[in-house]
């Protein structure tokens, strides 16, 4: 159960959309999708865009090297996610 | 990247079998996410000395900043880990980090959205652009402080150093005091941008100052009081170690 009630705050077109998601894909990462569409402007887009920008823009490590290094960062952190 | 390497960082073996570059950046990441006021010039020398370029470093940092924040929402707003992970990575794969941003992108390529870029310039200006959004974040948490301050500290405090621990009768005495959903998760959102904040700025500090003395001269400075979030607090004792 999430903290929040994201869905509350999320318009029309994104619930259908996750609506269809789900029926297509029950096993999707829902809630992190929630969480930056609940913001879109000031959270979910310029995180994306970072994380994209980050984890396969840059070139002095390989995508692996770094998903493992973000995988060790959020093990350090104690989370699952 | 062999699953071996995989289950060798994440703890199933000494790290030592590993590459040294990737040890040398692990042990960065570790001690930058655990104590980002311990980390100084002579980390970035030992980096370094391990065969790591300015920009591998940065890189490292930054993987560093944006998980600090993310898995600081995940505990604290407890998403639900999905049954089977390979879904959520074959997504990734598919539309990549960016298409995760709206609804609509998953189905376009949105323009307001910095594109994936090779050139060194963009590069360079990343971790600028980065901090200076953090900034902004970490300012959404007004609304909360000003109706509840008490409670809104606490929240902070605990998303600084437990994300995990904040419960739904910190959310009902927020909403006690008047704060709507939205106002609480901003200001969850800015807690966990302001600890992503700190290290990001621990880590730039290290690898720009050439000396420790320098570095403590320059650290006052560097790290933002504003108002109502002390983004140094909470991140000394950090109660999982």
């Amino acid at each position: 159960m999430l903290l929040l009630n994201l869905d509350a705050g999320l318009g029309k077109f994104s619930r259908a959309v996750l609506h269809g998601f789900r029926l297509l894909s029950p096993d999707a990462p829902f809630d992190i999708l929630k969480a930056f569409w609940y913001r879109g402007t000031i959270f979910g887009k310029p995180f994306c865009g970072f994380a994209e920008a980050i984890m396969r823009g840059t070139p002095s490590w390989s995508r692996g090297e770094k998903e493992l290094l973000s995988a060790f960062v959020s093990s350090i952190n104690r989370c699952v996610y | 990247m062999g699953k071996a390497v995989v289950a060798k960082v994440l703890g199933e073996h000494p790290r030592s079998e590993v590459d040294p570059r990737q040890s040398a950046i692990f042990d960065f990441a570790e001690k930058l996410t655990l104590f980002p006021e311990t980390v100084t010039a002579d980390d970035s020398a030992v980096l370094q000395s391990a065969g790591l370029s300015e920009p591998a470093i940065s890189e490292g940092i930054m993987v560093v900043a944006l998980f600090s924040l993310i898995t600081r929402m995940a505990d604290a707003l407890r998403f639900q880990t999905p049954n089977d992970l390979s879904t959520g990575a074959d997504l990734l794969r598919r539309f990549g980090y960016r298409g995760m941003a709206g609804p609509w992108s998953l189905f376009t390529s949105d323009p307001g959205i910095a594109k994936t870029s090779d050139d060194g310039e963009t590069n360079r200006t990343l971790p600028d652009s980065m901090m200076r959004w953090l900034e902004s974040v970490t300012l959404l948490g007004a609304a909360a402080h000003t109706a509840a301050t008490v409670a809104a500290r606490s929240i902070v405090s605990t998303v600084l150093c437990n994300p995990s621990d904040v419960c739904e009768v910190d959310v009902e005495e927020l909403k006690s005091h008047g704060c709507t959903e939205e106002t609480i998760f901003d200001l969850i959102l800015s807690a966990a941008a302001s600890a992503s904040l700190v290290r990001l700025k621990a880590g730039y500090g290290a690898l720009h100052q050439p000396s420790e003395q320098m570095m403590i001269a320059n650290a006052g400075a560097e790290i933002p009081r504003s108002g109502f979030i002390n983004v140094s607090s909470g991140i000394g004792n950090h109660p999982r170690v």
